[in-house]
């Protein structure tokens, strides 16, 4: 399962439960990047990179190997934002998304960042590990 | 005939002296060499960072400092009074305009499976 295809069913979960929220790629934010429209007032973003495993166990066998994503929540409202955070973690946090091959998971929290003012929005993120 | 009997529980009875002796030596050892290991880390990957994203980060990876707080532990990252030290929660977490950093997540990826390792080997090294 590539990154994309990751990508793909997580903003797919996260825009299932945010709504009417939406979660975007960075490059996909309206407003940004040159795309059309104006920057929505709530709205949240992920990356996701792949994590360093070591050797790996001889029955270890996962479909997806450690990987790291960051969901960021950015609203005009602080409590919009953590509201985002909430319903995200209901999403993700020890659960699974997507179903049969392209099923990944379980979401195990890491970190997470307080919401603070940032460049006229209120925004924090959480960092979970699948 | 004759018989001969060898043991060696005397080493045992020795290694029991010891060990008490250089456990605390040898654990502030692992700790601070698994300390020292990943700020090197960490700071390798906000030097790389600052490669790739331009100068203005340049002050960052210089903040990367380790510290002994008590024997057998140590703490590493960036020192807010250090450089761009302070600017360590945006690198780390980044922000609505850049995608996070992880250079301290990264590090710790590392020593995470390392440090546990290094502590098994330094008891076994403790006999013998």
């Amino acid at each position: 399962m590539t990154e994309k295809d990751q990508a793909t069913s997580i903003l797919a979960a996260l825009n299932a439960a945010l709504d009417p929220t939406v979660a975007y790629d960075l490059d996909k934010v309206p407003g940004v990047n040159g795309n059309a429209g104006t920057r929505p007032t709530k709205f949240a973003t992920i990356s996701i990179s792949e994590k360093y495993e070591g050797k790996r166990r001889g029955s270890g066998e996962t479909s997806v190997e450690g990987f790291r994503i960051v969901v960021r929540y950015a609203a005009k409202s602080t409590n919009d934002a953590r509201n985002m955070r909430a319903l995200t973690k209901a999403t993700l946090s020890e659960k699974t998304v997507g179903s049969g091959a392209n099923e990944i998971g379980p979401f195990v929290f890491q970190s997470s960042q307080a919401i603070a003012p940032d460049d006229g929005y209120q925004s924090g993120s959480d960092t979970y590990t699948f | 005939m004759r018989v001969r009997a060898v043991h060696t529980i005397g080493d045992l009875a020795d290694d029991m002296r010891n060990v008490s002796r250089r456990a605390p030596i040898e654990g502030n050892r692992v700790v601070r060499d698994n300390a020292y290991k990943g700020n090197a880390l960490a700071k390798g990957f906000a030097s790389e960072q600052h490669t790739m994203f331009g100068d203005e980060d340049i002050e960052y990876p210089p903040s990367f400092t380790v510290e002994k707080i008590a024997p057998m532990l140590w703490e590493y990252g960036p020192d807010t009074s250090i450089g761009d030290g302070s600017q360590a929660e945006g690198y780390e977490h980044g922000s609505i305009n850049s995608p996070p950093h992880h250079d301290i997540a990264r590090s710790v990826d590392v020593i995470e499976i390392e440090f546990p390792l290094d502590v098994d080997d330094m008891v076994r090294g403790l006999f013998w």
